[in-house]
């Protein structure tokens, strides 16, 4: 097998550079896709009026790049699900600010043409305000248990985003990170099963699940993710003291992650899914675009080195 | 050796002058009590009255075991605890002045020691958000930012003691606090490093936080600060959903025969102080404070009657 026949993508934000070299920068490594925090301007989409967000999709045409997803800033990432009365959603400010986003994204999504929105899926307890206390649990226990108040809690926090969704005909895609509940392929299927919506997808991120403990990710875990997959965040990691949540962030195939299992069965069961690439470690030359280069080089390896 | 035998009042469920003449009869020496009893905070006591309470206690012939500061670092989430210096915390300076309140009463009514209780673990007041976690790692891993402000929090109050020459600090072991478990007081217990840092042992709560081997291995390694225990009967229905149901301390999950001949072995001084939490059949406090009194009766006089290892 040679050359990747998963679709590349890139997140545009680490090759930190203005967005139009960003743009002709992922256009040169590769890329089919792209998405993004901070657009022209450091201006997320739901940030941008109707005529900035036509803008990008002409941008993104002349170069020949499709938009991955429309990304709703950070909404969800830091808001705590504790912090939610599940009878009035609305009555926390910081929830009401985020989904407002969302469905500004969603609005920014149909506008470009792009089915699907990403979000968070919201912060374990003290995660941003009292130094990740349930980290070390969550760790002993594989990812962490999601209480049934908070899953109460988190079922009534996406009942109007996916309710906004259905209204706006636009999936809903959640991309893993280790500070909110979905942070693992299991947790994000416990969740999945409560809200129990077709329309709720995963950007799976197999480095953060390693990362929060979880057992045999590149082969359970993608079992686990399979029915719900939008695509793949790809980056790598080494875990140093789990426990105490240090790590390092490294090249793509040179940390925990099971990427030749991944890589395998994704080829297997969902050839079409596609593989966002990101970086979160500095090349040694410092650049980002070294680094975004390398992760794709290495991926590109990865790929090829697939048994048939 | 005989067994030191205690009363927590509030279980009783009538004002504290009325509860004293009724814990003696049924056999206590030592009582203690919340806010209830007593109909105000502790921080709102006249001296005049605390003076009448310590009067009241020694008419009936009993002696306070120790003096609890009403329900401070009880309900305190400690993830919310900290924004900045301790003493800008609202909640923290509030259940400070309660302990510096408690730690006054008890020089004027002679109680040697305080008692607090162990912060509330993240998301308590949501639904218990963490106790699944604390379930399965068998009673909760605290984490270092948090045992940091577990050592700020009670060194303070630990020098608290220390300048009013009161014995120990009694860390009241609950399921949602922090010092939920042997082992996770002992680890506090070791961070702060003050030999004024005590607990009330709690074997029902420990177990109800699913720590494994409460009453040998867990019970051994607290020995030292070991100061009373509180005795109450709990049954655990689901653990990992935190289910289960107060009972007589006969029908409970703990070995209170095993407590009791562990107490005597290791720390004959503590006293075993009685509670119920659960209702009787005919609905009164008495019945139900009685019934674990006779089970602890049986209890004690088969311990006594065994040879001392």
């Amino acid at each position: 097998m040679t050359g990747p026949v998963l679709p590349l993508v890139m997140l545009l934000d680490e090759l930190k550079m203005p967005f139009g070299d960003a743009i002709a920068a992922a256009r040169s490594l590769g890329a089919e896709y792209v998405w993004f925090h901070d657009g022209p301007g450091k201006k997320s989409l739901p940030q941008m009026s109707g005529t900035e967000v036509d803008a990008i999709g002409e941008s993104l045409e002349r170069a020949s790049l499709k938009l991955l997803v429309a990304r709703a800033a950070s909404a969800f990432k830091s808001v705590h699900a504790i912090d939610i009365d599940p009878s009035r959603v609305m009555d926390n400010s910081a929830y009401r600010r985020d989904y407002e986003d969302v469905v500004r994204a969603m609005e920014a999504a149909r506008r470009l043409g792009v089915p699907a929105v990403c979000v968070f899926s919201f912060a374990w307890p003290g995660e941003y305000t009292a130094g990740k206390p349930t980290w070390p649990m969550r760790w002993a226990t594989r990812g962490g248990i999601i209480s049934e108040g908070e899953m109460e809690r988190l079922a009534a926090a996406f009942a109007p985003v996916m309710q906004a969704a259905d209204e706006h005909e636009v999936d809903v895609v959640v991309l893993q990170l280790s500070w909110n509940y979905a942070n693992t392929t299991g947790n994000f299927e416990r969740l999945e099963e409560r809200i129990a919506s077709p329309r709720l997808k995963l950007m799976w991120n197999p480095a953060d699940s390693v990362n929060c403990g979880e057992a045999d990710v590149a082969e359970a875990g993608f079992r686990n993710a399979l029915p719900y997959l939008h695509s793949l965040h790809l980056k790598d990691l080494r875990v140093v003291d789990g426990t105490r949540n240090k790590f390092d962030y490294c090249a793509i195939g040179e940390g925990d992650v099971d990427y030749p299992s991944i890589l395998r069965q994704l080829r297997a069961h969902a050839p079409h899914a596609v593989l966002s690439v990101a970086t979160h470690y500095s090349a040694p030359d410092g650049k980002p675009g070294s680094a975004m280069r390398t992760n794709v080089e290495h991926l590109k390896r990865l790929i090829a080195a697939i048994p048939p | 050796m005989k067994f030191k035998i205690g009363m927590y009042l509030d279980e009783l469920g009538m004002p504290f002058r009325e509860a004293l003449p009724l814990a003696r009869d049924i056999g206590a020496e030592y009582v203690w009590w919340g806010d209830r009893p007593v109909g105000k905070p502790i921080t709102a006591l006249a001296p005049a009255e605390i003076v009448a309470m310590g009067d009241a206690m020694a008419r009936n012939g009993l002696k306070p075991l120790f003096v609890r500061a009403g329900n401070a670092l009880s309900a305190t989430e400690l993830a919310g605890l900290y924004a900045g210096p301790l003493e800008k915390n609202e909640a923290f300076r509030r259940d400070f002045d309660s302990i510096k309140a408690s730690a006054g009463v008890a020089k004027k009514i002679g109680a040697g020691a305080i008692c607090t209780f162990g912060f509330h673990w993240p998301g308590e007041a949501a639904g218990k958000a963490t106790w699944p976690m604390r379930w399965a790692t068998r009673g909760g891993v605290i984490s270092d930012a948090d045992m940091e402000k577990l050592y700020e929090a009670f060194s303070r109050v630990c020098e608290l003691a220390e300048t009013s020459d009161l014995d120990v600090v009694v860390v009241f072991q609950m399921s949602w606090n922090y010092t939920n478990t042997t082992g996770n007081f002992r680890r506090v217990a070791e961070r702060v490093g003050s030999k004024r840092l005590k607990m009330m042992y709690n074997p029902a709560d420990s177990v109800n936080s699913g720590e494994a081997d409460v009453l040998v291995r867990g019970f051994e390694s607290i020995v030292p600060n070991v100061h009373s225990v509180h005795l109450k009967g709990v049954q655990v229905v689901d653990g990992p959903r935190g289910k289960y149901r107060y009972c007589p301390l006969e029908e409970g999950d703990v070995d209170f025969e095993t407590v009791l001949r562990q107490v005597r072995e290791h720390c004959p001084e503590a006293v075993i102080s009685l509670a119920t939490h659960f209702a009787s059949p005919d609905g009164r406090p008495e019945t139900a404070m009685r019934t674990n009194m006779e089970f602890v009766r049986r209890l004690i006089g088969k311990v006594e009657g065994e040879p001392r290892s």
